[in-house]
């Protein structure tokens, strides 16, 4: 298929999914630098509460007035940070960047259902980004309200610097972000819908296209939630309607016009969709893992149709047990029972899943490629962190733990932790396939240690910071007695969080590096089974000379009787047997 | 010349993707007005929700968009001639911006009863959830208009059909959502 275009037309205002795929992913790594240092500056803080930093001071003159933080700049480094993380680096990269780049490929399509909606999805995508980064320069600085943008600190204007146009800004990015992965989303479920090539039947569909099919269909059903109350909030700021804004409140000695607003409905509407994201960004990474360990286990994934169908309850399940972060609401006890059996409920299907994982190891020739330690790294952190959740989705133990600490360390090990690695494992492992290059594997192991160890260190240790009490989101700990011997262990953790960034230069030397001299590849360096690996690396415009007709499951490896130990999707039954 | 006659599998699978597109999309605007829905029902349970007394203009607009929907089925009609087609379109657009004009009218007639955005929530919502739709509305009598030009323009006649379809799907979908939305400021 040939195709001609101009640099331009080619690599940036592109249609071509694989393009905007690597622009999503270099855009989201960008964004992870931003969000990266701004954890640097509040582990600075937490570990040094007070200590003058005279450059940083000079850097950041309002932040860090002669050196040392202020609290309303603490308070945005949190909001910033998480809003993010979570938005501008992992659902970029994870969800729409490898979305976009594997999903055709791995279904055999040319491209995505609506090309032009797909670059018009990372250009407004883009433009959010900016307007996000804008915010820190505005009068005020970024919003401040947290990532979950409660009431009233986000919805009254005077509240806090942060609040001003700073949150606006806040708001609208999110306006532009929940436009763009609506796009995003939209053209996945299509293409996997309407797309796939002669003979790849649903259940024949790898886990990751699998992973990514639901977990688009939960942003679409997620996100307007968000956007309704987004519209609401907006107008609670500036046209003086009362939705989430109480009666009688005073801020800044000024007493409100706004009356009988309820905060809690904001809660309400932001956690439906809140809960569901992290298993938006969960299930593409699980997804990855369950595709990379037979690849590097060189035997079939354990359990296939069994993890489908968990990957679709844990959906639908994920859509209905919002209501366990707010336990300390004052919500009537009967319904967090309801949100508390609710969630107890999603750790059945989540904990398949990990068995599945886990099966997929037993009796395997495991190498221990890049990827694959990510992926191993995947299901460590899915395990431990999943087992915080049993203690957070409790309402008893809860109503202790709520806002604490043991929160922060548990979501981080989750939708940070499982979500960072998968999106190293997916780097590791499709890098060949977008540049054509392999990475070092040496750096590579390299980085996965720097990364694994030290991530967990902190999360880990954060867990037992917040049984001791601390709560999260407070500036400095040096207030109350109780907390006092917290301090050491938040010392060990910022040292600990140093060393985890310092780490990620090891990856970012390596990719630059790899992007250009890294060592030649072949066209399935892996020895793979799906389709992505059937076309040349970088795949040409159109992905395939011819669209590939599909004959079996993605996981026929170490077919008893073949020569080699792994058999591709094209391969016709009369070649090889088809096991499953 | 009769509008809905030739096929073509290409085309069809084409916008059978736009379908597919279409109606994931409607998918998220119904959970954007279940969201509506949601905080209205918690919000009129505050003690200081006063009812809006509606304008009685609101239910002739509604007649309006219902008739607009009916036009438009005329107008796509298996054998329906060409003229038939546009002038039946045109009148769905016609029947748009009255309603267009209709729903600002009924605005204004709050407006000048003192019924303003921020008066009470029930009015906010008012304003807030007819507003929202309108916006919906207004991208939809985008690609109406751009279906009355293709339709008098006489181009692409195998991918007619199908634009016809698609337009109406969102078209009646949105009618069905401010009949929806109407029954719950009235009655809920």
């Amino acid at each position: 298929m040939s195709h001609s275009d101009s640099f331009i037309r080619k690599y940036i205002f592109s249609t071509d999914h694989k393009i905007i795929g690597i622009q999503y992913i270099l855009t989201g790594l960008a964004m992870a630098l931003v969000g990266g240092t701004l954890a640097g500056l509040i582990r600075l803080q937490l570990g040094w509460p007070g200590l003058q930093w005279p450059l940083l001071g000079k850097l950041m003159p309002v932040g860090m007035p002669s050196g040392v933080m202020t609290p309303e700049f603490y308070m945005a480094l949190v909001t910033m940070h998480g809003t993010i993380m979570v938005f501008f680096f992992m659902s970029f990269v994870l969800v729409s960047g490898f979305g976009n780049y594997v999903v055709p490929l791995q279904i055999g399509a040319r491209d995505m259902a609506f090309p032009l909606l797909n670059m018009l999805s990372y250009w407004i995508g883009l433009l959010g980004a900016i307007v996000i980064l804008l915010s820190f320069f505005v009068q005020g600085g970024a919003a401040a309200a947290g990532w979950t943008a409660y009431p009233p600190l986000s919805a009254v204007a005077s509240a806090m610097p942060g609040s001003a146009l700073g949150q606006t800004l806040w708001l609208l990015a999110m306006a532009l972000f929940i436009a763009s992965f609506t796009m995003s989303g939209l053209n996945i479920v299509a293409t996997v819908l309407s797309l796939r090539a002669p003979g790849m039947s649903m259940m024949r569909m790898p886990l990751t296209v699998w992973s990514y099919f639901i977990s688009a269909i939960m942003g679409l059903l997620a996100f307007p939630p968000l956007t309704a109350a987004a519209i609401m909030l907006l107008f609670d700021r500036h046209f003086d309607t009362s939705f989430f804004l109480p009666s009688g409140l005073i801020v800044a000695g000024k007493l409100l016009p706004n009356h009988g607003g309820s905060p809690l409905l904001w809660q309400h509407l932001f956690w439906f969709l809140g809960h569901p994201e992290v298993y938006v960004l969960i299930l593409p990474a699980l997804g990855i893992a369950l595709d990379m360990l037979p690849v590097f286990s060189r035997k079939p994934v354990f359990g296939y149709r069994l993890s489908v169908y968990c990957l679709m309850i844990v959906a639908v399940l994920s859509m209905i047990v919002w209501g366990h972060h707010m336990f300390v609401s004052g919500m009537s006890p009967f319904s967090g029972e309801y949100f508390s059996i609710s969630t107890m409920l999603i750790t059945v299907p989540m904990t398949i899943i990990g068995v599945n994982m886990l099966g997929s190891l037993w009796g395997a020739r495991i190498t221990l490629a890049t990827p694959m330690l990510f992926a191993l790294g995947i299901i460590a952190l899915f395990g431990v962190g999943g087992f915080g959740g049993l203690f957070l989705g409790n309402a008893t133990a809860d109503m202790q733990l709520h806002d604490t600490y043991f929160v922060v360390g548990h979501f981080h090990l989750m939708i940070g932790g499982v979500t960072l690695l998968g999106t190293f494992a997916g780097i590791y492992y499709w890098f060949p396939k977008m540049f054509g290059r392999q990475m070092s594997e040496a750096l590579g192991k390299a980085h996965f240690w720097l990364t694994f160890l030290p991530f967990f260190t902190v999360f880990f240790m954060q867990h037992f910071v917040g049984l001791q009490g601390a709560p999260r989101r407070y500036y400095a700990f040096t207030t109350y007695e109780y907390l006092n011997r917290t301090h050491g262990q938040n010392v060990v953790i910022s040292l600990v969080a140093f060393l985890l960034m310092a780490g990620q230069l090891v990856f970012a030397l390596n990719f630059i590096w790899s992007l250009v001299a890294g060592r030649a590849s072949e066209r399935n360096p892996w020895h793979a089974t799906t389709l992505e690996w059937e076309t040349s690396s970088p795949p040409p415009h159109g992905n395939f000379v011819e669209i590939p007709t599909v004959h079996r499951w993605a996981y026929e490896y170490s077919v008893a009787g073949e020569a080699l130990d792994y058999t591709p999707q094209t391969v016709p039954a009369r070649q090889v047997a088809v096991t499953a | 010349m009769s509008v809905a006659i030739v096929f073509d599998r290409e085309v069809a699978e084409r916008w059978h993707l736009r379908e597919v597109g279409v109606w994931m999309f409607l998918g998220t605007v119904v959970m954007l007005f279940a969201a509506f829905t949601s905080a209205y029902v918690v919000r009129k349970s505050g003690a200081d929700w006063v009812p809006v007394h509606l304008p009685p203009l609101l239910w002739l607009n509604s007649v309006v968009l219902l008739a607009s929907s009916l036009t438009l089925e005329l107008g796509r009609r298996p054998g329906a001639t060409a003229r038939a087609a546009s002038t039946a379109i045109a009148a769905t657009c016609g029947l748009a911006l009255l309603f267009f004009a209709g729903q600002v009218q009924a605005w204004s007639t709050l407006a000048r009863t003192g019924v303003y955005l921020p008066t009470n929530p029930a009015s906010s919502f008012f304003y807030i959830l007819t507003g929202v739709h309108g916006a919906h509305l207004i991208v939809a009598f985008g690609f109406l208009a751009y279906l009355f030009v293709r339709t008098v323009r006489r181009t692409d006649v195998a991918g007619w059909p199908y634009l016809a379809g698609l337009v109406s799907t969102v078209w009646h979908f949105l009618t069905a959502v401010w009949i929806y939305l109407l029954l719950m400021l009235r009655l809920a």
